[in-house]
């Protein structure tokens, strides 16, 4: 696990680099003035940023593993984790209706005060109901229709927003599958689920009083921050930083998307790699 | 199309036979309604509400047989211990009550119009018998404090009182016994994450629902503020600061840190706690609190400037002992020439009510350190007496948002507090204040304003938020950090001019002028597949109770939010134009008396509930359309500083419009609202004022003087001081009416006060009651006999006894020895230890604030001196114009009031009332000695300006006050003697009969006697006019002469003229003129040369201004009321 987060060194030696070289047994993240055994510092500000992101992703086995491997403490009740975990399983079935019920045993206050994340869900429900009628001919689509209706046709008239996905949703039902656009085609591809999911484990944490994502997360938008900024005022910085995980993939995505989809990218690359680690 | 159907939950939950079937149904039930409005509406529609409390109830009645007791109690049970030990014993009634609550809570989060029949049908009182965490599993607990904090939460955003339901859930929480479990939660010592959640609840509950005054009593009682303050102190003490005390044993007993999240949620909750004096003093003087900051680390000196200096560089050069003022920027102190307006601010303008006792310690202090001034030094944050200032100051400059603002917002409000919290500490060398002063304007007033400022560009950016977040949000603190600027700058011209120069004029203005602008209602109404058709709905309901109807929706966060930054920038507004002209002339200039003026518009009376539901949004921001009460007090605020400036009065105000919709709020029935208007009034009805006419003939006489009569202190004593400003300079007529109005015999009752004579009610008691040393009884308005003796005994006085902190404080003999040895160091000088204050010595503080705050008698004595004042002030202005109809005018008010009646009052105002047994009263003794101290230019005023007890003189000397005492040591405070000898003066000033039968009145000259040697300067300056008066000759006519001669012989026969001879050597100029005229005069009437007596002085003139003084001054005596 701890592979992931060594930089690679490259053999020619910008003196950007080296200076990072030199840095970098020293690169603390939480200031923590009673520390005395500076020794085990970096890897131990590694860790707990790694089992961070196990408990906000939901990863609870691996989470429990470094645990045991590196000696730390879970700073988190695993059955909290195990919660989200199959919330966000259910999600990614397509179980939205048991999502949604394991929601509200969880916190019943989450989806009444968030609306657009409900709207999301059951908008996410209703796809779920139209993909049987338009992958065979023989399924009612009557379901479907009565789910609309009353569960987010009344929404609709309150946010515009709503309107304009339920239309789009509907539609499914029009257009033939083979010759859909493309943000229709985009409503049945499984990376809706995927963000869907996202969106609700940020919110149940959230509402637990605790940050919406991994510490990780904000840590790669900040590198990348600062590399662009400094970029603008033309420091003398290496043509291409990578950030040391997968090569020049990352260091592409980096500067051509931005960041806006930097969590998608790592939703989708991490979701994988959750399958591995949960199953 | 068919009408919405019942849902079916619901009816399967009706059906259900066993508790079983119950719980399934109620979980289909919840899973309907979260997220889902319309099923929710048609829930309660069809009787939810009743069928959820009848489960509720049936629930706790079969479970409440097998009560669990130390279900969470084990200290060391680990999170998975206790969970399994909680569900072993989890059984079918708690989850049944656990579904019905979240169904509840769910409903709920619809909003005000759902949270009102939850309320009207009583849900409160079953949801709160599961909070106690010793009876009921913390999973049921978590959930009913989130039900709870929803229903608090709707109920918050009805800024327009629609229903008066909704008033009575904060009252049901926080009062016994279920504040008890709040308590019990907080004092939970685990870091389970299901208890933090429960505390972090509580806190959130308390910070959104505790209003008032009984709310945070019972909180306090009940230890709930202990126990945040300590989990504060254990947060602040794991983050390890510098220099917080570690050799105390209270460190010990804190408990397990919160989590960093929890920090300002638990300021939020103490800020709503802390709202008084007193609260906030048991705050500072926690335990918890003052272990981890010691109080003044001063240990001894002969000038304590010396000591801070050292104390300062010593840790500058790292070698003393570190401190968090490292932590903050270093301001050297303000030296050089004294700013008068500065070294003034904080203590001088604090109405008599607080500033008493403590400010002046606190000059004595400035005085004697300013005469030895030491080279320039560093201002710390010590300046404030705890290091708990300091620490607020730090966090909110480093913190953002609500993490920031909870800082600010609990560091005003220990600012506001601190003149009583701190008189002890030490000051600069230019006096505590004015170092205070410099750090508050610098590090704190540009840093609120700069958040008003971003909060600000954040909500025009994005004005919409989701509701989770409404106590997040950028709209939040904007509203909170304009309440929190209004609060800081408040009687402080320093921090005022601070805000100016930080630039919050033109963004408060800003602000205000938006609130008007129209804001769409997003939340439009959903579509539905059925019938809306209401005839229909209104055939089939067989139940109309208002548990079954939706309450009203209320207005839109958007619109509540505009409303509240409205009266938020209103009453900043007012405060930061609190004194200076300029200021008021430019808030003027940024065009923003149409607002103020539109936002004294009541709303139309209506049936109440039907406001809202006929003020769509954009007409509840019209103000023309209405307003609700906070935005009206404060407009009244804001009007009342502007109409301060004669020239705003004269223009701006009076092109605005602003005497009717004043007038309009006299009659509007909440009180606050009364007193608002009836402030703004004193100043529309001063006789330079343009509007006085229009209102006198809009019959606001008769309505001022039913407000006088009312039982409101406040609104009687606003409403007189009104009066007092109409009849100066009014026509005869309309002194005639408004006294016939206000009453002669209400008059004489309201001078009389019981308890200021000692001859009748006082020794009565005394006599009859034996032991009791008080049997108060004070007329009020209605005349009824009130008993404040036995109010004394009421809840007010118990808030600690039932404290489970162990603060019962002690009896009062008790006290009095740490009360003594607390105020020893405030009166002398040369403190020559000022040592770390002890906690007995903290109680004895917090006894003396709590004392001046909530002992009824002591209130009533005060307010019982203020009104006394005003109705004295009253009469003198009626009688005070030199014209023609002057001695007229004296004639008909001794008539109307009865003449021997009234110079009976006056005299025993007069005589030192003390309620000594009866030899010594005879012995007429000298009312205070003289202390040179208190005498000093410049700082009689300022003490004068307070009616204060006669402890306060000599507190060194006397047993400290009890309760008891206090009353039995009264002496008649300055403000009220001067305003009695001026009606003297004036009765004096009429015709030579007049005077004739005033100094017949032999018992009443001997009492002025003693008073010629009274500390305050302006008492003396009185009784010469007095003299001078008696022995003024109208006309150089022989009779007038005869007459004249004989007065001043009477004078010098009553020892007069002795005692005006020796205030010839007066310290004051002011003294001195005025007794070298009356010696001239008696000199030229009885001398040698008598005979040519007469004006090249032109005494008259001076008569003339000096009978203009108590309606006129804007600065003068008038002023208080402003200042209030």
């Amino acid at each position: 696990m701890s592979t992931s987060t060594v930089s690679a060194a490259t053999p020619s030696k910008h003196p950007f680099e080296r200076r990072v070289e030199e840095v970098k047994p020293s690169k603390t993240l939480k200031r923590s003035p009673r520390c005395t055994d500076l020794k085990n510092l970096p890897n131990r500000d590694l860790n707990a940023i790694i089992m961070d992101y196990f408990i906000s992703e939901g990863y609870p086995d691996a989470a429990r593993m470094l645990a045991k491997e590196a000696n730390i403490k879970p700073t988190a009740d695993e059955h909290s984790i195990s919660e989200r975990v199959a919330i966000r399983n259910a999600i990614h079935c397509g179980d939205i209706q048991s999502a949604i019920e394991r929601i509200n045993e969880l916190n019943p206050q989450i989806l009444d005060s968030d609306q657009t994340l409900h709207f999301s869900l059951l908008n996410l429900q209703l796809i779920e109901l139209i993909k049987p009628v338009i992958t065979s001919q023989s399924a009612d689509p009557t379901p479907a229709l009565d789910f609309a209706t009353s569960q987010l046709a009344p929404r609709v008239s309150v946010n515009r927003e709503f309107l304009e996905d339920l239309e789009r949703t509907m539609s499914l039902l029009i257009f033939p599958l083979e010759s859909l656009q493309p943000q229709l085609a985009r409503l049945l591809q499984p990376s809706l689920r995927i963000e869907v999911a996202s969106k609700v484990n940020e919110a149940i944490l959230q509402m637990q009083g605790k940050r919406r994502e991994a510490k990780i997360k904000d840590l790669v938008r900040l590198r990348a921050w600062a590399e662009n900024k400094a970029r603008e005022s033309k420091k003398d910085i290496p043509a291409k930083l990578t950030l040391g995980l997968d090569g020049d993939k990352d260091h592409r995505r980096e500067h051509e998307d931005g960041l806006d989809h930097d969590d998608d990218d790592d939703d989708e690359r991490h979701g994988n790699g959750a399958d591995i680690m949960v199953h | 199309m068919a009408r919405a159907p019942p849902p079916a939950a619901l009816a399967d939950l009706r059906a259900a036979s066993s508790i079983q079937s119950q719980i399934v149904a109620l979980r289909r039930l919840k899973n309907d309604l979260i997220g889902h409005d319309q099923r929710k509406e048609a829930c309660i529609k069809h009787g939810a509400v009743n069928l959820l409390v009848e489960l509720l109830n049936g629930a706790l009645r079969a479970g409440g047989k097998r009560r669990r007791v130390d279900v969470n109690g084990g200290k060391n049970a680990t999170g998975r211990e206790r969970r399994s030990s909680v569900d072993e014993r989890w059984s079918h009634e708690d989850e049944l009550r656990l579904q019905c609550t979240i169904v509840v809570g769910s409903l709920a989060q619809g909003g005000l119009a759902y949270v009102t029949p939850l309320l009207a049908g009583g849900i409160v009182q079953p949801l709160l018998s599961a909070l106690s965490p010793r009876e009921t599993p913390a999973t049921l607990v978590v959930a009913t404090l989130r039900t709870l904090l929803a229903c608090a939460d709707a109920v918050s955003m009805d800024i327009q009182f629609l229903d008066p339901v909704t008033t009575t859930l904060a009252d049901q929480v926080f009062s016994k016994p279920d504040v008890g479990a709040l308590s019990e939660i907080l004092a939970q010592t685990s870091t389970t994450d299901i208890v933090q959640e429960q505390q972090v609840l509580v806190y959130q509950l308390i910070a959104c629902a505790c209003q008032g005054l009984d709310h945070p009593n019972a909180l306090l009682r009940a230890g709930a503020l202990d126990l945040m303050a300590a989990q504060l102190a254990a947060s602040i003490m794991a983050d390890g600061y510098p220099g917080l005390g570690t050799d105390s044993k209270n460190l010990t007993d804190l408990p397990p840190p919160p989590p960093k999240s929890h920090v300002s949620h638990i300021l939020r909750a103490i800020s709503a706690l802390t709202t008084t004096d007193y609260r906030c003093a048991r705050f500072v003087y926690n335990p918890s609190i003052s272990s981890i900051f010691p109080a003044s680390k001063l240990q001894s000196s002969t000038s304590s400037t010396a000591v801070y200096g050292q104390l300062f560089n010593s840790s500058l050069q790292g070698s003393g002992p570190e401190t968090l003022d490292r932590l903050l920027p270093q301001l050297s102190t303000a030296f050089g020439k004294p700013e008068t307006s500065f070294s003034k601010a904080f203590p001088a303008l604090g109405s008599f009510a607080s500033s008493s006792e403590y400010s002046r310690a606190a000059s004595l202090f400035a005085e004697s350190a300013a005469a030895k001034s030491s080279s320039p030094t560093r201002t710390t944050t010590q300046e404030f007496g705890t290091q708990l200032v300091t620490w607020l100051l730090y966090k909110a400059r480093t913190e953002t948002g609500l993490d920031r603002l909870s800082a600010v917002w609990q560091l005003t409000l220990i600012i506001k507090a601190k003149d009583k919290i701190f008189p002890d500490s030490p000051p600069g060398e230019s006096g505590p204040s004015r170092n205070r002063d410099r750090i508050l304007t610098y590090l704190l007033v540009p840093l609120i304003v700069r958040m008003i400022e971003e909060a600000n560009n954040e909500t025009k950016n994005n004005p919409i938020v989701e509701p989770q977040f409404r106590h997040l949000s950028p709209l939040r603190i904007k509203e909170l950090a304009m309440s929190a600027l209004a609060q800081l700058v408040e009687d402080s011209k320093g921090l005022q001019q601070a805000a100016v120069d930080a630039g919050a004029i033109k963004l408060l203005c800003q602000i205000l002028k938006r609130t008007f602008d129209p804001i769409p209602d997003r939340r439009g109404k959903m579509w539905t597949p059925y019938s809306t058709d209401t005839n229909m709905e209104m055939d089939e309901e067989t139940d109309q109770s208002k548990s079954t109807q939706l309450g009203s929706r209320g207005l839109s966060p958007e619109v509540v939010h505009a409303l509240r930054c409205r009266a938020a920038a209103m009453e900043a507004l007012a405060q930061i134009g609190q004194v200076d002209d300029n200021i008021r002339k430019t808030i003027i200039e940024s065009g923003i008396i149409a607002c103020v003026v539109d936002s004294l518009t009541a709303y139309q009376e209506t049936p109440v509930g039907t406001v809202a539901e006929s003020l769509s949004n954009a007409d509840a921001l019209d103000g023309k359309k209405g307003n609700p009460i906070v935005v009206i007090v404060a407009a009244c605020n804001l009007a009342r500083a502007l109409s301060r400036s004669v020239n705003i009065l004269r223009t701006s105000l009076i092109d605005g419009g602003l005497a009717k919709p004043i007038y309009l709020l006299l009659k509007h029935p909440n009180m606050s609202v009364k007193h608002g208007a009836v402030n703004v009034l004193c100043n529309l009805l001063l006789s330079f004022s343009p509007m006085r006419d229009e209102l006198i003939q809009g019959g606001c006489i008769k309505i001022l003087c039913e407000h006088a009569h009312s039982a409101d202190n406040d609104l009687q004593m606003m409403s007189l001081w009104a009066l007092k400003h109409l009849v100066y300079q009014a026509s005869p007529d309309t002194k005639i009416s408004c006294l016939d109005e206000l009453g002669a015999g209400w008059l004489i009752q309201t001078l009389t006060g019981e308890m200021r004579d000692p001859f009748s009610s006082f020794t009565r008691a005394t006599a009859s009651q034996g032991s009791t040393p008080i049997g108060m009884g004070t007329p009020n308005a209605a005349g009824e006999q009130v008993d404040l003796l036995n109010a004394a005994d009421d809840p007010t006085m118990d808030v600690d006894a039932s404290s489970t902190s162990g603060e019962d404080e002690p009896e009062d003999d008790a006290m009095a020895d740490s009360i003594t040895s607390l105020n020893l160091p405030r009166y002398l000088p040369n403190p020559p230890a000022v040592q770390r204050p002890t906690n007995l010595q903290h109680r004895a503080r917090l006894k003396l604030i709590k004392r001046d705050e909530q002992n009824a008698a002591v209130m009533a004595w005060k307010h019982e001196v203020r009104i006394q004042e005003q109705a004295l002030d009253f009469l003198r202005n009626l009688i005070s114009d030199p014209q023609s109809e002057q001695d007229k005018m004296i004639d008909h008010v001794l008539a109307t009031l009865d003449a021997q009646r009234l110079f009976d009052i006056l005299l025993s105002k007069l005589r030192p009332s003390s309620p000594q047994p009866a030899p010594q009263r005879d012995q007429p003794r000298q009312p205070h000695g003289k202390h040179p101290a208190l005498t000093t230019p410049g700082s009689a005023a300022r003490f004068a300006a307070s009616a204060t007890y006669s402890p306060a003189y000599s507190t060194h000397r006397h047993p400290p006050p009890s309760t008891a005492s206090i009353l039995s040591q009264i002496t008649t405070p300055p403000d009220l003697l001067v305003s009695t000898i001026f009606l003297i003066v004036h009765i004096a000033n009429g015709r030579a009969s007049q005077r004739q039968q005033l100094l017949s009145q032999t018992p009443l000259m001997s009492a002025t006697l003693p008073l010629f040697s009274h500390p305050d300067r302006r008492i003396r300056t009185a009784l010469c006019w007095l003299a001078h008066n008696l022995v003024w000759l109208d006309s150089n006519s022989t009779d007038d002469q005869i007459s004249a001669r004989q007065r001043a012989r009477e004078l010098r026969n009553l020892g007069v003229e002795e005692k005006v001879r020796l205030a010839l050597g007066d310290e004051h100029r002011d003294v001195v003129e005025r007794a070298r005229g009356v010696v001239d005069s008696i000199e030229k009437l009885l001398g040698p040369e008598d005979g040519h007596a007469g004006g090249q002085r032109s005494p008259r003139d001076d008569r003339g201004l000096l009978a203009g003084r108590v309606g006129v001054g804007l600065g003068g005596p008038g002023a208080r009321a402003w200042e209030r």
